[in-house]
């Protein structure tokens, strides 16, 4: 028995579509579809085309590649029923089925073109909305923890439509007794559409890459500002206390934005309100430290008030300046009076300023 | 406002024009901003757009005018001369921008904005276009004492300010420095305060750049300039500067002032205006003295002597914004330490916790400093260097560059006014990201000369007119009394009018003095 040569080269040709790597010649494929599961090709270009279609249709089934053919077949069967494939032999026993060549021929056939098919409709229908389902828990952890926290015992309802219908029973009963305003209503009233969702999914994207760059700016500052304690030569002598103690909360602060989607689900009117800055919350955190407290000593009273002081005189009229014998040097202080108004008319760039010069700093040997 | 503008006679071989050919280079574009074309100087590369409103317009007309009559010899050069000088330095990108609060000062006019393109090889940084007070700004802290809490201790707390902060010429720091601690100061600007107990976490927040310029190089600062900084470090210094205790007397926009802590009108805050005193000035000045050779050198021509610049790649230029961010860092340890004293006084006085009165820093704005930014320049992003002399950054919502707590409202932008007037707090806007490279006023902006003010207003005249308004007031010497008079000011109310209407910034607060404290 042989593989006819026009439906190997159209698997073939498909799988170069869907860009398979490395790509098998057509001999390989031929013994691969007439070795069947035994032929690690054969069992490895049926994963491929199912997860294919797993991804793009987002269904639940995964097979997974593996020595053990009969796990193998089995994952295969519940993925073909949830694909929904349209031959009756697989249907009834897959087992049996792969064992017949001209099955595996339709089923590799039928998996190229379903592959194709979706990920058309995929690209088509332009829904960029990728939902998370990886929490990083099971749902059945996820289950287990929403049951223990509402009081609810995992084993007193045994189908899925029991235990939800018992949680929507215990919320109700529990927001009843909270009162109305227990939790702040929601931003979000609407239902919004999968194009909404999208747009959303969008927008969120832009604004994460640009928040890292605010974020990234912000721990430079950070990084600076401990830095600076560091030069301080009393902390110098306690540097490990200083890395002790800002390290562990300098790694848990990163440039990307953990703000997701789902953020817009949670997002409660309180957002809303408008709270100052540098208001209670912040001060908590930060008005710890006892040097906030701390006040310098009395200081002398330096006078200042406009009764105790004398009007100040008022500028000499202007006189030409006489020629006389006086020698040039002596130039400095000379009618500087109140008001002299510290001008410097000489090209270097004021460096001496007369009389008032000399009563700014004193303590600083004449440069 | 920050720098003392030495305004000389510009060494700029104009042709003189009569004021009306002048005008023929003045075309008004909206009721609050003005055009000048190529041409009203030679050589500019850029047009220039002024920001005034027809209270302003007259005095800055009536200055050009006195300038044409005069053919351009003796007096000043006038501010829209000046803002058309700095059009033609090179490397200029969109416009020099003059701003509602704009007179004459060194090179650059107070109150002007300029940038230039860091990816031209030709384009300039010049000291001119930061001002002598390096990083001269204004911090404001909130409380949450009402006007009936202060109002009967008003002269006593006026007095406590008084006498922690250190103010007026020649006046020492009370913090205890050493060399070292100025150059680590130097460095690390409000790293340092916070390190050394003066300043709270949250504060460094609310800063522009967190209170740190990270290109600061301590070394690049002269031995002079570190000689003069040392003893001067948590002073006030004298000029306009001040030290304000303000009450909240209408808020405009309700949202932004709830998150910044204001939620009544009554509260009371406190507004602290200082900078970078004798080091910012003598970095200034040595930073001059360089370039002028770097020009010689580099050939660079400029229409003002008082421009000098020098190729932002240069060594001149690198040096000056190391040293300039090593002197900014210097005036945020600067406001930080006055905001530790007046955390003292306000506690000693109401003998609590600066904690319990909840004396967080709104915010802490620089109109004085050059600062690298990305900003869009005919639809591409473009690295500038951003000069903002007496013009305070305004940075719309969601701008990277402002502190979380203000991404949905806005950069605060703190505008003191002078004794006895009135100050703002406004918002950044889109409109002014696009249209000013996020710049706007800075305060209320000289109209009159210091002498002019000394020789035309009576000291006990303005005393009594400050008594009148209930404001108490010390003073260290008494000749600043005339100088900083209102009547010496433009009105700060048509100043941030006009930013309001042209839409450079947006009104959030408006605060009124009680009492204050000057050099």
């Amino acid at each position: 028995m042989s593989v006819p040569e026009a439906r190997s080269d159209a698997i073939l040709d498909a799988l170069e579509d869907l860009a398979y790597s490395p790509l098998p010649g057509p001999d390989d494929l031929d013994e691969a579809l007439l070795e069947g599961v035994d032929s690690p090709l054969f069992v490895a270009i049926c994963v491929f085309l199912s997860n294919a279609i797993t991804k793009a249709r987002r269904l639940e089934t995964v097979v997974s590649s593996g020595d053990d053919t009969s796990a193998l077949l089995i994952e295969l069967s519940s993925f073909l029923q949830e694909a929904g494939c349209p031959f009756d032999e697989f249907e009834k026993d897959t087992f049996a089925a792969v064992r017949d060549l001209t099955s595996r021929i339709n089923l590799l056939e039928w998996l190229c073109s379903e592959a194709q098919t979706a990920r058309m409709i995929r690209s088509q229908t332009s829904d960029k909305m990728d939902v998370a389902t990886d929490f990083g828990t099971s749902a059945e952890d996820r289950l287990a923890s929403v049951l223990s926290t509402l009081g609810l015992s995992d084993r007193a309802q045994s189908t899925t439509s029991e235990i939800f219908s018992a949680i929507t029973a215990r919320i109700q009963h529990l927001m009843k007794q909270a009162g109305q305003n227990y939790i702040e209503p929601p931003i979000l009233s609407h239902k919004l559409s999968p194009e909404q969702w999208a747009k959303l999914e969008d927008i969120n994207a832009q604004l994460s890459e640009e928040y890292a760059v605010r974020r990234q700016m912000l721990l430079k500052r950070i990084d600076v500002t401990i830095q600076s304690f560091k030069w301080s030569d009393r902390v110098k002598k306690s540097l490990d206390e200083l890395e002790r103690s800002t390290q562990p909360l300098r790694h848990t602060m990163t440039t990307a934005s953990d703000v997701d989607v789902h953020d817009v689900l949670f997002a409660s009117r309180d957002l809303l309100n408008i709270s100052k800055t540098s208001g209670a919350a912040v001060r908590h955190a930060t008005a710890k430290s006892k040097i906030r407290g701390i006040f310098i000593g009395d200081v002398p009273d330096r006078g200042g008030r406009p009764t105790e002081q004398r009007a100040p005189g008022m500028m000499p009229a202007f006189r030409k300046r006489t020629v006389t014998a006086r020698p040039q040097r002596n130039k400095r202080g000379n009618g500087g009076g109140v008001g002299g108004g510290g001008r410097n008319s000489g090209g270097g760039g004021g460096r001496r300023r007369g009389k008032k010069g000399g009563r700014v700093q004193g303590g600083w040997s004449k440069s | 406002m920050a720098s003392k503008g030495k305004v000389t006679t510009s060494n700029v071989e104009t042709k003189s024009r009569s004021f009306k050919d002048e005008q023929e280079y003045l075309e008004q574009l909206s009721p609050c901003c003005w055009r000048i074309k190529k041409g009203f100087v030679p050589n500019m590369r850029v047009e220039g757009r002024v920001y005034v409103n027809e209270a302003l317009n007259s005095l800055m007309f009536e200055e050009l005018q006195q300038h044409s009559q005069a053919h351009g010899v003796g007096g000043f050069l006038p501010a829209l001369k000046q803002v058309a000088n700095v059009a033609a330095l090179p490397g200029i990108v969109g416009h020099s921008v003059g701003l509602p609060d704009i007179h004459a000062g060194y090179g650059f006019a107070i109150g002007n904005m300029a940038a230039f393109d860091m990816d031209n090889p030709e384009a300039v940084v010049s000291p001119g276009g930061v001002g002598f007070d390096i990083n001269c700004g204004v911090r404001l802290l909130r409380t949450n004492l009402d006007v009936g809490d202060v109002e009967p201790v008003k002269e006593q707390l006026a007095q406590s300010l008084f006498d922690h902060i250190p103010v007026g010429v020649g006046s020492k720091g009370v913090v205890p420095m050493t060399v070292q601690d100025l150059e680590e100061a130097l460095e690390m600007g409000m790293d340092w305060s916070l390190r050394e107990g003066y300043a709270w976490p949250e504060d460094k927040e609310h800063c522009e750049e967190y209170g740190r310029m990270l290109q600061a190089d301590a070394s690049k600062v002269s031995t002079r300039a570190k000689k003069r900084g040392l003893p001067q470090l948590g002073t006030l210094g004298a000029g306009n500067h001040y030290a304000e205790i303000q009450v909240v007397e209408e808020i405009y926009d309700k949202h932004a002032a709830n998150k910044m802590g204001i939620n009544r009108t009554g509260q009371v805050c406190v507004m602290i205006h200082s900078g970078s005193r004798g080091l910012g000035h003598q970095v200034a000045t040595d930073a001059l003295t360089a370039m002028a050779n770097a020009m010689k050198r580099d050939g660079i021509e400029v229409n003002d002597r008082q421009l000098a610049c020098a190729r932002i790649g240069s060594e001149e230029g690198q040096n000056y914004l190391k040293s300039m961010a090593a002197a900014a860092n210097y005036a945020w340890v600067n406001r930080s330490t006055m905001t530790f004293l007046a955390r003292q006084a306000f506690a000693k006085q109401f003998k609590t916790t600066p904690e319990d009165l909840d004396m967080h820093v709104i915010y802490d704005v620089s109109h004085n400093i050059a600062k690298v930014e990305k900003h869009w320049v005919d639809g591409k992003l473009r690295n500038l260097l951003v000069h903002r002399k007496g013009s305070t950054r305004a940075f719309p919502p969601h701008h990277p560059l402002i502190p979380v707590d203000y991404q949905l409202i806005g950069q605060p932008v703190l505008v003191g006014g002078t004794m006895g007037t009135c100050s703002y707090i406004l918002t950044g806007t889109e409109q002014g990201f696009a249209d000013t490279f996020g710049s706007t006023c800075h305060g209320a902006g000289r109209a009159q000369s210091r002498a002019k003010s000394r020789r035309t207003l009576d000291y006990q005249d303005v005393l009594a007119n400050l008594n009148k308004k209930g404001i108490a007031i010390r003073v260290a010497s008494p000749k600043l009394v005339q100088e900083e008079a209102p009547e010496s000011y433009k009105d700060v109310s048509e100043v941030v009018d006009t930013c309001h209407a042209a839409g450079i910034s947006k009104k959030a607060v408006k605060l009124k003095p009680i009492a204050v404290i000057k050099g």
